[in-house]
Formats: structure tokens, C-alpha cells, sequence
């Protein structure tokens, strides 16, 4: 196991705790995505892995959060970056003052093999050719879809042997979405490498993923491999937008839902 | 016309040294997004350190002033560790009241320690004036301000260039980015902070050599905080560019102006100028703009 | 937290600053106990109160500009010294009354905020206070060159004394009594402000500038008032000042004595005119007490005397501000409410 998440526990500010008894696996190689609403407890997850809770007067304050069998819950940020854990964090958060090239350069900010960072400068343009022809532009004017790619990008250049990856098609169109996805494919079966998705956009997510966690109130409130829960009804009604029967149901409708109930209780 | 020569020369020469107090503004400001208003108080102390490794302790320049350097690094670190770092994660505006803070504090201490005598101090560079053709410059100053353009030089490749420099950037646009990329943010405020107390203490050496030191020195703070709002907080060039624009307005302005308005304009012009131009260009000269997002 | 039972009725009613009896009361009495404080206090003490009472008006106008409106002002004390000198020249040269001069100078004062509120159309955020520093800058280099007959030049200005309905106001109790009707009436002000339209659109600004105009809040307008009305309060502080120093000159009114009013506002709370009050008379008392120890100690320790007395009360003030804001970020403001709370709900444990 790459990554293990036993009984993690999250508490903002000494009394809000967000994550309860969490346990997810990360196999060395696979794609999982954390899905859930708002304020479920993706990002939380994400930033307990990735130890960026600090800032934001949280800690992981029960559980281990194993990497390659060594726990390393609290630990310094940049530490756990060199190690090969990387995140790309949501809200499309690129250096908006540098420019891309600058950008790039310093998702590589560490590395001491210069001549295989440019190797892997040339490997980003190949997955996201509209990088090569922005180099020297300011990354705050990019449009959403080009600061998304330079931001997978950015992370690429870290050498992640697991990308952590918090809402990449958020407020996205949907064929920038597509394009997004069908990179996030291509560079998982390019690169060795695993991925953590955390997505609103349940279909993207499940597209690229092999196994997948539903996350409720700060719980895992189920999991299991793509296909089993594309099949669930539950998935199916509060994440895909199907429904069992011939009519649609609207959101309303859904959230007073009973088997929802008894998920949150 | 000679006239106008000397006036602007010297200008410039003084600009060069409001420059290099911007530089040790925007040099920290970067780093960690702090507008230290107690940059002119740091100054101040930089040259109480100065005079105390050249008279109190009685050392040769070539010794004293590495000293006062190395001193002044560490007096960076102490206000980073004690003061800037309890409030990373805070509001911006709460950063600047603790610079306030900090103002009271350090001129509070300065008197203490060394106490309110003015006390001369040790020239470093050459007295006097270099005659080029009819035209006098300033010694101190002048190679004061090839000082200031080397600085410059030196921490616009820094910034531009290397690693570290643009670690230093990323910092400043949003921490949890910089962490999330593995930058420490500690790191970088104290390396910020270490590169802004020494910068100010070299200007100090440049502006107090040979001359008289008090806690009045540290008036010199308010002087240059307009010339790196000019030339925009984030911008190493812009510092030293609105440093001497800003420098030949003032000198412009008391040799021609003054006479007319009893000696007042000299002091108020820049003041003016800046508001001006901010208010073409608010991010300052070669700032930042700021992209705004609802 | 008020005392159980209490249902309001209206929103007027749930604004009220004094709900119950007993608060009302206390309130009269404390207001009583004001005026009669002269009768017993010593004329030092007097005297020292009204300073306090002087610097609260012009710490509560900072709170409006800073605190509520969230524009930081780094020359509050040149607007107090606008209103110092404009009062000094009404007075002096057409001989108004004090009723009339002071706010004629608070007036004056608050329309030359609003020449360096001006840049605020195009000029935000920490670049704003830079026109606060050219006021303090200018201020005194304008009065000291300016024609002699208008503010006696660098010579400064003598104040005749206060006079009402013929009779002269003399005396630490006279003044301590016109200060105290002053401070009330810019109290009440000041506290209504903030629960106005105004004083909302304030905070919104303070709270989010990018958000504020989309809501509807025109930002240059709010801004200008936030200063106007800061230096309002400046003004009438500098005109009561000049009356009590009886002279006034530009060396009074330093950016140093800014400084020392921002730091009065962020130990007491900038959220509310109570972290005003509060913030002067803690420093007020911190200064009286170190100046008292110093007095004390000056005798017997060899190395402390008057040149390290006012230095060390400045260490101490510059630590307690960094403290404040790293430990208790609203000032003493939200102590005082957590401790009443605790009053209240006592024996019960507060947490």
C-alpha cells in the first residue's frame, strides 16, 4: 500500500472536527476519487495528507496517515512534497504575478537533476501543448482551462508519486472538462503514478478512477470499486443525477431522501 | 544650465539613497506581504549597531561594519521570530499594526540602550566632493549610490533568476500555495526579513557616514515609503527608478520652488508627485497589479 | 448576554444599548458620578482626566476611520492639529466663542480630510494611508509658512479663555466639565454611527472592498465620509485641546502622536468605540504608573532617570500592542464582554 489513511480525525481550531475515523487506501499505481457535497470533508482529507491544515488552525488530531509504511500526519509541508505526495490544490490557485514558464520552474523548485527537469518540461508540452505557446505569459490572465493544465502541469514537475488532485474541473465548460479528463487518463497511464481525485462532478471523477469513497459529514459512508458503485442506486440518484424510476428527481426531493438519513446518522 | 545640472545630480544621488531604503521595503514586503512601517526604526537601529562595533567595541571599519551586518541579520531574525511570524495567517492590516507596534518598541529600546545623545559616527566613505567638470558630487553619496545599484542589480537576479528568489515570490502570492508546492514559508520570511534588515543597516552607512547619529535617523522611513509605493511595492527596478525620480523632484523643486514658497515645497513635492502618479497607476510604477476576483 | 426573560419586540428594541432597568440606572448614575468626579478628585487627577477625555474624542474618530471603516490613517494628529489651530484663529482673531470656534475647527479639519480622502476613487487598500502621511508631513510646514496673521506662523498661537453667557470658564473643573459634555455628545455619535446605514456600509467596506460596491455601497463616497467624519472628531479633540494647553504650536501634533493613537485604538478594540475609551485610559493609566514607579525608583537606582523613564514607558506600550494583536487580536473590548458574560451567567462556569 502507497498510502493508508487509518482512523484519521480532523478538528479545526481545537473544536470543529470536520474528519471522523477516515480510512482510505491508496495502492501504488491506482486512481481513487473522494467524492461528497459541500463540506463533506474532501479538501480536509486532501490538506491532512498533504499536512496543510496548519495554517488554517487545524491538525490531524487522531489516526496515522501512512506513506510507503512511515506516518506522517503534522509533518513539515515541504517535506512531504520532496517525498513524491503533491497536491494541486482547488480554487486554480497558479502564482498569478509570474509567469507560466516562471510557474513551472518552480514546481521543479527542489529538484537538483536539472537536465531531467528539462526532459520533463518537454513531457508537460506534450501532454498540454497549449502550455508551449503561453511561456512568457502572466499566469493571473490565463483562462480557467489553461491555469488548470498549468497547475497539473506545475505538479508534474515535482516528480509526485501520488498526485493529490482537489477539484480540477470545478467551474469548468464541459469540454474543457473532457479535455481535462482525458489528460488526467493519459498521464496516469504515461506516468507511475497514483492519484487522488476529489470532484463534485461525480462522472468525471468515476471516468478516471478505479475505486472510489463517498465521504458524508466527515465520514466514509461507503466504498468500493468504480463499476460496483457506478452501479449503486444511491450513487446513482445522489451523485450521477439518475434515477431508478423514469422521472428525475429534483434536489429537494433528494436531500430530505430517507436512505440519506440513515447515511448521516 | 550648470545650475540645473548640479541640482539634478545631486538629486539623483540623494534619490539613490531613498532607493535603497525602498529596496529594503520592498525586499521584505515581498517575502512576506508585510509593509513594515517601522522600516525607517530599523534603519535606525542598523546604525546604532554600526556605531556600536566602530566606537564601542573599538573595531577597525573593515571588521565593524561585517559586524553590524552579521548583528543586524540577527536583529532580522528576532523581529520575524518574535513579532511576524505569531501573526502569519492574520489580516494583512493586523501586520501593519504590529509594524506600528514595533515603531514605539524599537524607538523605545534605541533610547534605552544607547540613550538620546546625538553621537558622531564613523566615516566610512571619503568626505567631501568629486568636482566633474563644474559639477559637485558628493563622495559618501555617490559611492553610496553605485552601492544601491549594485544591491539592486544583485536582488533583481535573485528575485528573477534563481530558486530561491522566486520561492521568495510564491511565498508572497498565497502561503498555502507556497506550502503546497513544498516552499517553506518560514524559511523565506526569514530570509526575507535577514536581506531587509541588512540592506537597511548598508543604507544607514551610506546615509549616516561621517555625519551625526540619533533616533532622528529613523525619519528616514517615512521619507522612503513613498518611493516604494512609487515604484510599486513588488518591484526591485521600481524601487530604485521612483527612488531617483523622486530624488530630482525634491531637489527641482528646492532650487527652483522654494525661494517662491519660503522653503516649503521642496518636502511637500514628492508627496504630491506620488499621489499623482498613483493615482494613474495605483499598483505604483512597476507593481503588481492587483487581479481581482469577486 | 443579557439576563434571561428579556424578549424584544422590535428590531429598534433588540439595537438598544441599554435594555433593563438596572442597566439604565447604573448607566444615570455612572453619568452623575462623571460630573460630580471634580468635587473629589484632585486637580492633578482632574486635569489628567480631561486629557484622557480629549484624546478618547479624537481615539474615537480613528476608530471610525480605521476600526469601522477599515482605512488605516497615519496623520489623525494633524487633523487634531487643523482643529486646534483653526479654533486658535477663530478665537483669537474673530473672537468667537468657544461653542462656536471649536466645532468651526472640527468642521475645517474634517474638510481637509477630505482633500487626502480624494485619491481614494482610484487609490485603495494599504496605498490610501500614504495620503494620511503626507497630511501629517504638510501640516506642519504649511502652518509654520503660511501668513503670520493667520496662525501666528512658527511663533504659534495664545488662547484667550473659554466664556459662557458672560461668565469665564476657569480652572481644571471648568474645562474638565465643557470636556465631559464634548466627549458625551461625540460618544453618543460615534456609538450610533456604527448601527446606521452608514456605519454598516462601513463595515462592509472594511470587511470586503472588492464585494462592498456590488452590493451597492458607492466605495469613493463611503471612503471620503469614513475620513470626513474621523476628522470631525479630530478637530473638535484638537479645538478642546487648545483651549486646555492655552497654546498651541505644530510641534504638538506629531505623526509620533498618531502612532500612540492607533496603538490606543488596537489595545483597546478597533470593533467598537468602547475600544476607544478603553484603549486611552489603559495607556493613560500604563504611562501615569511607569512614570509613578520611575519616580519612585529614580532615587535610589542609579542608572534610571527622567531620559530612560519615557523611553521604557515605550517599550513597555510598543510590547503590549504586539501582544495584543498576537494573543488578542479585538483588544480588551472583547475581554470586557467575555468578562461580563461571565458576570452574568455566574455561578455557572463561562467556556
Amino acid at each position: 500500500m502507497l498510502l493508508e489513511l487509518k482512523n484519521v480525525e480532523v478538528v479545526y481550531s481545537g473544536v470543529v472536527q470536520v474528519l471522523r475515523s477516515v480510512n482510505i487506501d491508496v495502492p501504488k499505481g491506482s486512481v481513487v476519487a473522494i467524492l461528497g457535497a459541500n463540506g463533506a470533508g474532501k479538501s480536509t482529507t486532501l490538506k491532512a495528507i498533504s499536512s496543510l491544515l496548519e495554517i488554517e488552525h487545524g491538525e490531524v488530531s487522531d489516526g496515522e496517515i501512512l506513506y510507503q509504511g512511515k506516518d506522517i500526519a503534522n509533518t513539515d509541508p515541504a517535506d512531504i512534497v520532496r517525498q513524491g505526495i503533491v497536491q494541486v490544490l482547488e480554487g486554480r490557485k497558479v502564482l498569478e504575478h509570474l509567469t507560466v514558464e516562471q510557474n513551472l520552474r518552480l514546481g521543479a523548485h527542489f529538484r537538483k537533476d536539472r537536465d531531467v527537469v528539462a526532459e520533463d518540461v518537454e513531457r508537460v508540452f506534450n501532454y498540454f501543448p497549449a502550455l508551449r505557446a503561453l511561456l512568457k505569459r502572466t499566469a493571473g490572465y490565463l483562462s480557467g482551462g489553461e491555469m488548470q493544465m498549468l497547475l497539473v502541469g506545475r505538479a508534474l514537475l515535482a516528480k509526485p508519486k501520488i498526485l493529490l488532485l482537489d477539484e480540477p474541473t470545478m467551474g469548468l465548460a464541459p469540454l474543457i472538462v473532457e479535455e481535462i479528463v482525458s489528460c488526467l487518463k493519459q498521464i496516469h497511464a504515461q506516468e507511475d503514478m497514483s492519484m487522488i481525485i476529489v470532484e463534485q462532478n461525480a462522472n468525471a471523477a468515476l471516468s478516471v478512477a478505479d475505486y472510489a469513497y463517498v465521504l458524508e459529514n466527515g465520514r466514509i459512508v461507503m466504498h468500493g470499486p468504480k463499476e460496483e458503485l457506478q452501479k449503486n442506486q444511491d450513487i446513482q440518484e445522489f451523485y450521477l443525477g439518475l434515477s431508478i424510476g423514469q422521472d428525475r428527481k429534483s434536489f429537494r426531493e433528494i436531500k430530505h431522501y430517507k436512505r440519506r438519513k440513515r447515511w448521516l446518522g | 544650465m550648470i545650475e540645473l545640472v548640479q541640482s539634478l545630480s545631486s538629486g539623483v544621488l540623494l534619490g539613490l539613497l531613498y532607493g535603497i531604503v525602498a529596496l529594503s521595503f520592498v525586499v521584505i514586503y515581498r517575502a512576506s506581504r508585510v509593509v513594515n512601517l517601522a522600516q525607517g526604526e530599523v534603519v535606525m537601529v542598523g546604525a546604532f549597531l554600526a556605531w556600536m562595533a566602530a566606537s564601542s567595541f573599538g573595531l577597525p571599519l573593515y571588521l565593524a561594519i561585517p559586524a553590524a551586518l552579521a548583528m543586524s541579520a540577527c536583529f532580522g531574525v528576532i523581529i520575524e521570530r518574535f513579532v511576524f511570524r505569531p501573526l502569519t495567517g492574520q489580516p494583512i492590516f493586523a501586520v501593519v499594526m504590529a509594524s506600528i507596534g514595533l515603531i514605539i518598541l524599537l524607538r523605545g529600546a534605541t533610547m534605552v540602550i544607547w540613550g538620546p545623545a546625538t553621537r558622531p559616527f564613523p566615516q566610512v566613505f571619503p568626505l567631501g566632493a568629486i568636482e566633474i567638470g563644474p559639477i559637485l558630487l558628493n563622495t559618501a553619496l555617490l559611492i553610496g549610490g553605485v552601492i544601491t545599484i549594485i544591491c539592486a542589480a544583485g536582488l533583481n537576479w535573485f528575485f528573477m533568476r534563481t530558486d530561491a528568489g522566486l520561492r521568495l515570490a510564491a511565498v508572497a502570492e498565497d502561503h498555502t500555495t507556497a506550502l503546497s508546492m513544498g516552499i517553506s514559508v518560514k524559511k523565506s520570511a526569514i530570509i526575507a526579513w535577514v536581506l531587509g534588515t541588512t540592506l537597511a543597516t548598508v543604507s544607514a552607512i551610506i546615509m549616516l557616514s561621517g555625519s551625526v547619529l540619533g533616533v532622528t535617523a529613523a525619519e528616514i522611513g517615512f521619507r522612503a515609503l513613498p518611493v516604494a509605493l512609487l515604484g510599486g511595492m513588488e518591484s526591485v527596478r521600481g524601487a530604485v527608478i521612483a527612488g531617483v525620480l523622486v530624488g530630482m523632484a525634491e531637489a527641482l523643486a528646492s532650487t527652483y520652488l522654494d525661494p517662491l514658497t519660503n522653503g516649503a515645497l521642496s518636502q511637500i513635492f514628492p508627496f504630491i508627485l506620488i499621489i499623482l502618479v498613483l493615482l494613474i497607476r495605483p499598483q505604483g510604477l512597476f507593481g503588481w497589479k492587483i487581479i481581482e476576483r469577486i | 448576554m443579557l439576563p434571561s426573560g428579556i424578549i424584544f419586540k422590535s428590531y429598534a428594541a433588540e439595537e438598544a444599548f441599554l435594555v433593563t432597568r438596572p442597566q439604565k440606572l447604573v448607566f444615570a448614575l455612572f453619568i452623575v458620578a462623571l460630573f460630580l468626579f471634580p468635587m473629589v478628585g484632585s486637580t492633578y487627577l482632574v486635569g489628567t482626566v480631561s486629557v484622557m477625555m480629549i484624546t478618547m474624542i479624537a481615539v474615537l474618530g480613528l476608530q471610525i476611520t480605521v476600526g469601522m471603516a477599515g482605512q488605516i490613517n497615519l496623520g489623525q494628529s494633524a487633523f487634531v492639529g487643523v482643529g486646534a489651530y483653526v479654533t486658535a484663529a477663530m478665537a483669537v482673531n474673530y473672537e468667537l466663542p468657544f461653542w462656536l470656534a471649536i466645532p468651526i475647527g472640527g468642521l475645517t479639519a474634517g474638510l481637509t480630510s477630505i482633500l487626502f480622502g480624494l485619491p481614494a476613487a482610484r487609490i485603495k487598500g494599504f496605498y490610501l494611508a500614504l495620503t494620511t502621511v503626507a497630511a501629517q508631513v504638510m501640516f506642519p510646514l504649511a502652518i509654520s509658512r503660511l501668513p503670520q496673521s493667520w496662525f501666528g506662523g512658527s511663533n504659534g498661537m495664545s488662547m484667550p479663555s473659554m466664556e459662557l453667557f458672560g461668565y469665564e470658564i476657569w480652572g481644571q473643573t471648568g474645562l474638565y466639565l465643557v470636556n465631559l459634555c464634548f466627549l458625551i455628545v461625540f460618544t453618543t455619535l460615534a456609538f450610533n454611527l456604527q448601527r446606521s446605514r452608514v456605519g454598516r456600509a462601513f463595515i462592509a467596506i472594511r470587511e470586503n472592498d472588492v464585494v462592498a460596491p456590488v452590493m451597492g455601497i458607492n466605495l469613493v463616497k463611503y471612503k471620503i465620509l469614513a475620513f470626513f467624519i474621523g476628522a470631525v472628531f479630530a478637530g473638535i479633540s484638537g479645538g478642546l485641546y487648545a483651549y486646555y494647553v492655552t497654546y498651541v504650536t505644530a510641534e504638538q501634533f506629531t505623526l509620533w502622536l498618531s502612532v500612540i493613537y492607533l496603538g490606543m485604538l488596537l489595545i483597546g478594540g478597533m470593533t467598537s468605540p468602547l475600544g476607544a475609551i478603553f484603549g486611552v485610559i489603559i495607556i493613560t493609566f500604563l504611562q501615569e504608573t511607569t512614570h509613578e514607579i520611575g519616580g519612585y525608583l529614580s532615587g535610589r537606582i542609579s542608572f534610571v532617570d527622567e531620559s530612560v523613564l519615557f523611553p521604557a514607558t515605550n517599550i513597555l506600550l510598543g510590547a503590549v500592542i504586539i501582544a495584543v494583536l498576537i494573543f488578542e487580536p479585538h483588544g480588551m473590548v472583547r475581554r470586557w464582554r467575555i468578562a461580563k458574560a461571565a458576570y452574568r451567567i455566574w455561578p455557572n462556569p463561562h467556556g
